[in-house]
């Protein structure tokens, strides 16, 4: 393996609230190697969109650590941060609320490379923008439409180009496509994928949808109620998921193939507040192995012999 | 088996401030009774629209310019908004929506919203309700339904007050479901409970239903048949088995080999050029033409009607 | 840079539209706010132009010929003082634009910025503007400014300085909300996370969000400043005669309404013809400003 790009140490993101404090992100480990694409699968309201912004440190952590090169950058503020954001890019959600209405393509993907000072001139700034946009399969044209003259593909493909353009060492996606129809989620998937190839980047791709991880990631991440419960390289992982959460996560995925049905509901009943999550391992409420130090102790996530690490009482 | 829907080249325009926007043109499907019938397509190509004008809910700059949507032969479209608010809706067809928060009233507890829906639509006495909405919870296998409907509709789940919709319209015994991306906003590991909800109602009730989605996994897990709809027209009506087997309309083809399943790779994954094209000015003639690989001339000057290729399988192409 | 990129690229430009010109395209379907643009410009034109639209002076009295009904000579007659009636009107419209822009520049001002501070800070500059909005808002505005003309005496920045102190109010709120809904938006988080600096992102992405909300507040709160300080003078804490207000024409036209009516009503339709346009102006804006609002 390469060297570790970003690593988290026991992260933790609680947000006030009047029932008290959301544990969003409660003691997240986990690290990103360079070069590979990191998938983080969760739910929604596991904490997989706060975790991302915590590391970007567009959230302050309320506890725990982040590292990029092996410095702690937890305590950066903006002056320190600055350079790091040429290097930690991130792509989001809703390609129709990520850019400024009021801007042009042009100024959208034009605005890192001024701020981080990578172009002198117009003209360098120029063919930049326009080499961008033609890697993201956009015209040059492109650059004068304000973002709502453009489709939902086009903007994020947009949304693509304003990360990619800075040369970043690693791209945070936080559910690229799952605001896109199926057939522009295609070539969404496929521009990532040669950009990656190409330019040697590291991702770090969170989302739902077990299948989408499943193509664009080496080593996978399951996350639930704000802690990581199972992670490492994903063909480990979906031949033989062991964490109860993650079994059950996998065989509720539906299938497009009607030789291939949902059998067997593994889990059941509903995921428990962030506020007040269960005492020992959160997943006992719903865990069909439960045993009773499960209710007490919280499991460590464990490093197997096969790479893989897992946070249950079982292994 | 008995043709419970058929709807019949049904045209629906709006009117914008840019002008009309052809949102149907000239859909044709065929519900079956005891079938679920997917109704599929992406964002805009009208598969909700199709749902609304069944039970006359479509905005009021809809404008209905033809066909029929014929309920055990009666024309819907002819029906006054009042006779289907009466006759028809949630009695003889009911329909669940993808937010189950926006179609429950949150001042009234579960138990008074479905009591309320059997004293409107179902001749029950009033001390034989309480006994049909426990009935009715239990069916969606919603835990611990005694207390439960005393709770409000904030008091649930997303993945709850989706089951407490379909307990509400089992209680009314409707004939007709239409469901418009009921597991969209839910996660998988309750998608997955809510299907074999619905599963079960299958076998059990000879349900019919009309499942709107973009999700075509979802279609694998529930469906018989399946409508494809593309820009506002169906591209093929098939049977679940042909759309993953057999798919014959190019846009299907695409669309098909563009999920994500559990053993697809990226290189395999289909990608359609170009974009939805925008109903304001749709492509003349075929309207998928300017993104098809296989069009010829023909396919930009004259519409393909569908046509049936074999037995539960029409097709709306000129190269087939 | 390539030839053929230059050529692309100046070939571009002379494609390129301008927002401001897609924002009056979008403006000039909505026929309404076209006659309210015309309603206003002819007020404008009025008070630059007053001089030469009348032969008469508006100062210039004449007690034999007072309260003269509507005549080839006098056009609208004469008021209680002999003075040309529609003179009167034309120069009033000048206090009328004067009194309206300074109100609107002054609560505009104030009402923006400590909108933009709330909005964007929170905390406890939050909590302590919007408590202040709160109080102000509790006041009556007529009976405030009346007070202020008590201590300050009367006067046409008065007021200015009376509405102004609650119309502020207003656009705080607006700017407020707004202000909080865009710093929430993922556009604003993108930003951050691309390195730019707390105030890049004020002025190139909050700021250019909150300018059409301003514009068309301004166009909102126009009518309502133009209203509150003719009351004033109606009531007679305003402006002060001799200055020719529309205000003050109708509270002097009052006393002779049944010999004389042409006084106050004239007044009151000049009044009601400005704001209207503003009105429809506002609506107009409204809908020309959304970015998402096709254009044809």
């Amino acid at each position: 393996m390469n060297s570790t790009l970003v690593e988290v140490r026991n992260l933790k993101k609680h947000f006030p609230s009047p029932a008290g404090p959301v544990k969003a992100v409660d003691g997240v480990n986990l690290k990103i190697e360079k070069g590979t694409s990191f998938g983080l699968v969760g739910e929604s309201g596991c904490g997989k969109s706060t975790l991302i912004r915590v590391m970007l440190k567009l959230l302050e952590p309320t506890d725990g650590k982040v590292f990029f090169r092996g410095k702690d950058i937890t305590g950066y503020g903006f002056r320190q941060m600055r350079p790091l954001r040429k290097e930690m890019a991130m792509v989001f959600q809703d390609p129709h609320l990520a850019l400024n209405p009021r801007m042009t393509v042009f100024d959208i993907i034009s605005r890192p490379l001024k701020i981080h000072g990578l172009a002198r001139g117009k003209g360098e700034l120029m063919v930049q923008v326009v080499e961008t946009l033609k890697a993201m399969g956009l015209q040059t044209e492109h650059m004068i439409r304000f973002p709502h003259e453009l489709s939902g593909g086009q903007k994020q493909r947009i949304g693509v180009a304003r990360a990619l353009v800075v040369e970043p060492e690693i791209i945070f996606l936080d559910e690229p496509t799952s605001a896109l129809d199926v057939s522009v989620q295609t070539k969404i998937l496929k521009l990532l994928d040669k950009a990656r190839r190409e330019r040697d980047l590291t991702f770090f791709f969170i989302s739902h949808d077990i299948n989408l991880i499943r193509v664009v990631a080496d080593t996978m991440g399951v996350m639930y109620l704000g802690k990581i419960v199972e992670t490492g390289p994903k063909e480990i992982l979906l031949e033989d998921p062991h964490h109860p959460y993650t079994r059950g996560l996998f065989a509720a995925v539906p299938e497009p193939d009607p030789d291939k049905i949902i059998t067997e509901i593994k889990l059941t009943g509903e995921v428990p507040s962030p506020v007040n999550p269960p005492d020992g391992c959160n997943f006992n409420p719903r865990c069909p192995y439960v045993q009773s130090r499960c209710r007490e102790i919280e499991p460590e996530l464990k490093e197997l012999a096969d790479g893989r690490s897992v946070a249950c009482h079982l292994y | 088996m008995e043709e419970l829907l058929k709807i019949e080249q049904l045209q629906v325009a709006f009117s914008t401030e840019e002008g009309p926007v052809e949102a149907l043109d000239g859909v044709e499907l065929t519900i079956l009774q005891g079938t679920f019938h997917g109704l599929i397509g992406e964002t805009g190509c009208g598969k909700s629209v199709t749902g609304q004008a069944i039970l006359g809910l479509l905005d009021n700059n809809a404008l209905i310019k033809g066909g029929r949507i014929l309920y055990r032969d009666q024309d819907l479209l002819r029906l006054s908004p009042r006779k289907i608010e009466r006759t028809i809706r949630g009695k003889e067809i009911a329909m669940i929506f993808q937010d189950p928060g926006s179609s429950l009233n949150p001042l009234f507890t579960i138990k008074n919203q479905i009591e309320e829906a059997i004293r409107l639509h179902r001749k029950a006495p009033a001390e034989k309700r309480e006994e049909m909405v426990l009935q009715a919870l239990k069916q969606v296998k919603l835990p611990d339904a005694e207390n439960l409907m005393y709770r409000y509709p904030h008091q649930l789940s997303g993945g709850m007050k989706q089951r407490v919709m379909i307990a509400m319209m089992l209680a009314c015994n409707p004939k007709l479901l239409i469901a418009d991306e009921p597991t969209t906003a839910l996660d998988v590991s309750i998608q997955a409970q809510f299907i074999k909800v619905l599963k079960e109602l299958k076998e059990k009730l000879s349900l019919t239903v009309l499942y709107i989605t973009h999700d075509l996994a979802v279609i694998s897990e529930l469906c018989d048949y399946v409508s494809v709809m593309y820009a506002g027209r169906i591209a093929e009506n098939l049977s679940m088995r042909d759309l993953f087997k057999d798919p014959r309309h190019p846009y299907t083809i695409k669309l098909v080999n563009s999920v994500l399943g559990a053993t697809t790779t990226l290189d395999q994954l289909e990608e359609i050029p170009g974009s939805v094209p925008r109903l304001i000015n749709p492509p003349g003639g075929c309207r998928f033409h300017p993104r098809c690989e296989e069009a010829i001339p023909v396919c930009s000057q004259e519409a393909p009607p569908l046509r049936e290729i074999k037995a539960n399988h029409s097709v709306a192409c000129h190269r087939r | 840079m390539s030839e053929d990129l230059q050529k692309e690229i100046a070939s571009l430009k002379q494609k390129k539209t301008g927002q401001m010109y897609l924002t009056w395209l979008r403006f000039k379907r909505n026929r309404l706010s076209v006659v309210g643009l015309s309603f206003v410009l002819l007020v404008i034109f009025i008070a630059i132009f007053a001089p030469l639209l009348t032969p008469y002076e508006p100062y210039d009295t004449n007690p034999f010929r007072r309260l003269e009904s509507p005549s080839r000579e006098h056009l609208l007659g004469t008021d209680e003082l002999g003075r040309d009636l529609l003179t009167r009107l034309l120069y009033g419209s000048r206090i009328a634009l004067q009194v309206g822009i300074l109100i609107v520049l002054f609560e505009g001002f104030i009402g923006i910025s400590f909108g933009l501070l709330a909005g964007y800070f929170g905390g406890w500059i939050d909590e302590i503007i919007m408590r202040l909005v709160d109080v102000l808002r509790s006041f009556p505005v007529i009976i405030l400014a009346m007070a202020i003309a008590g201590i300050m005496g009367q006067g046409l920045f008065n007021v200015v300085l009376a509405i102004g102190l609650v119309g502020w109010t207003t656009y705080a709120r607006m700017v407020r909300g707004k202000i909080l809904s865009i710093k929430e938006s993922d556009y604003v988080e993108a930003a951050f996370a691309t390195g730019e600096s707390t105030v890049s992102v004020i002025l190139r992405y909050i700021l250019p969000n909150v300018l059409p909300t301003a514009i068309i507040m301004v166009c909102i709160m126009m009518p309502t400043a133009l209203i509150a300080s003719a009351t004033l003078s109606f009531l007679g804490v305003g402006v002060q005669p001799p200055l020719p207000c529309w205000g003050s024409i109708a509270a002097a036209g009052r006393d002779y309404i049944t010999r004389a009516p042409w006084i106050s009503t004239t007044a009151g339709i000049f009044i009601m013809f400005t704001v209207l346009g503003f009105n429809f102006i506002g609506d107009g804006l409204r809908d020309a400003f959304d970015p998402t609002s096709k254009r044809n």
